[in-house]
């Protein structure tokens, strides 16, 4: 570790399994100040299960994990206080309306009421989710359930944001507020944990990416690092089927693709 | 496409329309019923069909009543008893087997029919080739399913019966006539009444005093009558003979009645023509012009069917072509601007409550939770002192017991349903630094304030009576009993769900052999009980008020002491440091 101070999120070999599956395998990643890691992966590759022993959620079999110098199994509570997080499932009281969820996080969070209403309006203004503000949640289409989650997490202004498929859902206009969001957060000097399975958006929003597949790391780097190894690899491949080859789904891809188009064509 | 071909695909839609109905009572539960179909595919299936038996034996019990008036008009006849008063008691007592049956209908149908009004069913059947008519068939056979056990049940349960009991074809005929228009309303009554709750329940303007205040009122009026419904038909029945018995020596305004009140189409112009119909042909000893008044209110009932009949088909049809409806939902939502955007910051254990209080007045399991601790004590009193007089030494004993044991169980039942409000908000719960003492505390305060009131109701119904002092020192000494069990059944909930290495969450993270730790749970608070209602009858039988006063107050101090200590060791207190 070269610059201790800088890294606000270290994860060192940790490991979770339910069952017969090994989710998490022995994976390790940094995140520094300023920086917005992408966690990429298929589905079921371990992202969601590396969050949530990030966050002290679960409990990790082996392993260390660092927020802010914090270990989520005890300080959880100060680590909450720095971190704001997005869940991939919008499972958010569906019978509140935003206006009384986030009196109740405000509320849990002891947060400042007249500094953040303004900051509150601002990030609903932005997100055009203000006409939305009193009413039922159960009857928010997704996107618009996404902003309210979105707007929950970093309502505190919080050092660490770690979004598990943040953009799932959202229109085009609100994921370029999003993305203007993470960037004005990390010059701030916070730091993004971004998940997803979608290669362009990690491509297009991560500084660096780490690819994770059936738990393992396979791939780490920056943009730039990744496109040389696909070089290095195979002058014809781009970063999507680098992307399939390194998570195993190639082959597999091709053969569906075959079968597609037999049975389309017929 | 031929009907029966339609009839089989209304399956599906009603299949869908049934889950509906089942997420929209389940409320906080959502996620449990969920996982239960996870684990079996035929959940819901099982589900309906347990219902359907369950309504429809229900109804088909209540027959019981017009055996009986069918016996007692019988003995009328015979044993001299007026005729216009035989028809009176008679016509009103089958007016009342007709409204119950409507009553029943409607309460148990009722969010069936609003899951069907919905219109979530039939958005993927409107994206096939089906015709207009088509669409419009299968929605009606939609909703005929949702009530197909109660429609065989009601056309055939009153028309058998009358003929087993009265053996003539000619009543018989009529009856079954009867029973169909009967039918016709009732089902039209509640597809109406259905589309009206399911716009109220789902109506978006839901800050506004006056949408939360139906809503409620629609849920406590739902609980109130599915418990009182049960109770009503059993203090009818032995009602009925004395009252057919007891007639007023003045039977001229009777009969005056007997002219007027049929011709109100539902449920008096049935139960009379039934009534006139049997007096008539056993002793003929009325006027056909008596006759008149029945058979107009029937003609009413037609009418007024035709009119429900094209009402609930225009409805259906809004649930196939909704655009309208829509339009005018979208106008009644409120639209909030930058300026109205403030925050309340309350401290976290109010914030908590506040929370439970708001999803309380939307959720109808929450409801019940607020209402059935409060209603109980209350019918247990009505229905033992409904003899009318003082209640003695042992049977006052039996009601304290009696409602001992509703506190307990209420304390239980307040936990459970609270611990299911947290799971339906756990991502966002799970993101926030909470201290789970102000969470737990939140959760006690419920304990605190509906059990108190629970155990103060029966008291002032026994203002100024004889057994008051007794009831009031009964309150006061086992009025923490209640909150007591509850806090034993959060403290067993979280050391079974929710212990992690470092602390303990309220939130289920020990999912593994659920079923066992709440059978665990359940056998606990069960020995818990069973210590102190034995504690609590032997003391009361062989020893006085002041013993017991004085050993359930010690008593209390002791469990309250223990339970503190595993409360405060569990959550403790924290000094979260804000940065
Ligand atoms: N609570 C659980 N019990 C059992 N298995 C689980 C549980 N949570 C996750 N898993 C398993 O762990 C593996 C990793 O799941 P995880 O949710 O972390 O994947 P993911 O990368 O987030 O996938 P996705 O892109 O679909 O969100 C999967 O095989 C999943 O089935
Ligand atoms: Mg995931």
């Amino acid at each position: 570790m070269e610059n201790n101070e800088d890294v606000l999120l270290n994860v060192e070999k940790i490991s979770k399994s339910f069952k017969d599956v090994q989710a998490v395998d022995e994976l390790s990643f940094q995140i520094k100040k300023g920086e917005i890691y992408g966690l990429l992966g298929p589905n079921g590759a371990g992202k969601t299960t590396t969050i949530k022993l990030i966050l002290g959620l679960l409990e990790p079999e082996a392993g260390d994990i660092s927020v802010l110098g914090l270990n989520p199994q005890k300080d959880e509570i100060e680590i909450k206080n720095q971190v704001g997080y997005v869940s991939e499932e919008p499972l958010i009281y569906k019978s509140l309306t935003p206006k009384e969820l986030f009196n109740f996080i405000a509320s849990i969070r002891k947060l400042d009421g007249k500094t953040t209403t303004p900051k509150l309006a601002q990030y609903l203004e932005s997100l055009s989710a203000v006409e939305y503000y009193e009413r039922l949640i159960s009857t928010l289409s997704r996107g618009n359930k996404q902003k309210i989650q979105i707007i929950a997490a970093i309502m505190h202004d919080p050092k660490i944001l770690i979004l598990d498929e943040p953009l799932t859902g959202l229109d085009a206009k609100s994921v370029k507020v999003v993305k203007e969001i993470l960037e004005l957060h990390t010059k701030r000097g916070g730091a993004v944990l971004f998940s997803t399975h979608i290669m362009e958006i990690a491509e297009d929003i991560c500084d660096r990416i780490g690819i994770i597949n059936q738990g393992k790391m396979v791939a780490e780097g920056t943009m730039d690092t990744l496109k040389h190894l696909v070089n290095a690899m195979d002058e014809d491949m781009d970063l999507e089927d680098i992307f399939l080859r390194l998570t195993d789904q190639d082959d597999s891809i091709n053969d569906i693709v075959d079968k597609l188009r037999q049975t389309m064509n017929s | 496409m031929n009907n029966k071909q339609l009839y089989k695909i209304s399956k599906f839609a009603y299949k869908e329309a049934f889950l509906e109905s089942q997420l929209e009572m389940a409320g906080s539960n959502t996620a449990q019923i969920l996982e239960k179909m996870e684990k079996n595919s035929n959940y819901m299936r099982n589900q309906d069909i347990v219902m359907k038996v369950v309504v429809a034996l229900y109804l088909a019990a209540m027959v019981i009543l017009p055996v009986q008036v069918y016996s007692l008009l019988n003995d009328a006849v015979e044993s001299g008893i007026p005729s216009q008063w035989a028809i009176f008691a008679g016509g009103v007592s089958f007016s009342i087997f007709f409204a119950i049956q409507l009553i029943f209908l409607v309460t148990f149908g009722v969010f069936l029919s609003s899951g069907f009004f919905s219109g979530e069913e039939f958005k993927w059947l409107t994206t096939l080739p089906l015709s207009k008519q088509d669409l419009q068939k299968i929605t009606f056979f939609t909703f005929f399913r949702t009530v197909d056990a109660q429609f065989f049940v009601l056309a055939l349960g009153f028309p058998i019966t009358t003929f087993f009991v009265t053996k003539n074809i000619f009543i018989t005929v009529i009856s079954l006539i009867i029973s169909f228009l009967n039918i016709i309303f009732s089902f039209g009554l509640l597809a109406i009444i259905g589309e009206k709750l399911h716009r109220i329940m789902k109506n978006s303007d839901v800050n506004s005093k006056k949408a939360s205040i139906i809503r409620v009122s629609v849920m406590v009026g739902y609980a109130v009558l599915t418990l009182g419904i049960a109770l009503s038909f059993q203090m009818i029945i032995p009602k009925v003979g004395p009252f057919f018995k007891n007639y007023p020596s003045n039977l001229e305004q009777i009969q005056l009645i007997n002219n007027i009140l049929p011709i109100i189409p539902y449920p008096f112009s049935s139960g009379f023509l039934i009534s006139n119909l049997y007096i008539y042909i056993n002793n003929q000893n009325i006027s056909t012009i008596q006759m008149l008044s029945p058979v107009l209110g029937v003609l009413v009932l037609i009418i007024v069917n035709l009119r429900f009949y094209r009402k609930v088909m225009q409805k259906m049809n809004n649930i196939i072509f909704p655009k309208i409806k829509k339009l005018e939902g979208i106008e009644n939502q409120k639209i909030t601007e930058i300026k109205d955007i403030e925050l309340t910051i309350l401290e976290p254990v109010d914030a908590f409550f506040k929370r439970d209080k708001k999803m309380a007045s939307r959720d109808i399991q929450v409801i019940m939770m607020i209402v059935m601790p409060i209603l109980l004590p209350l019918i247990g009193y009505f229905s033992m002192s409904f003899g009318g007089e003082d209640l003695g030494d042992e049977l006052g004993t039996v009601v304290m017991v009696i409602n001992l044991s509703y506190w307990m169980m209420s304390g239980v039942l307040i936990i459970y349903t609270l611990m299911n409000v947290e799971r339906s908000g756990s991502t966002i719960t799970q993101s926030l630094p909470i201290n789970t003492r102000d969470q737990a505390k939140a959760k006690i305060r419920w304990l605190l304030i509906i059990l108190p009131i629970s155990s103060f109701i029966p008291l002032i119904l026994s203002i100024g009576k004889e057994s008051f002092l007794t009831n009031l020192v009964f309150a006061l000494i086992t009025m923490a009993i209640g909150p007591l069990t509850g806090i034993l059944t959060l403290i067993l909930r979280v050391r079974l769900f929710g212990k992690m290495r470092y602390k303990y969450v309220l939130g289920e993270i020990n999912i593994a052999a659920k079923v066992w730790k709440w059978v665990l749970i359940i056998v606990i608070d069960t020995i818990f009980y069973v210590f102190i209602v034995t504690a609590f009858t032997v003391i009361m039988m062989t020893y006085d008020l002041a013993i017991l006063s004085m050993v359930f107050i010690i008593g209390e101090a002791v469990i309250l002491f223990i339970l503190l200590y595993f409360f405060n060791r569990m959550f403790p207190r924290m000094n979260v440091p804000k940065i």
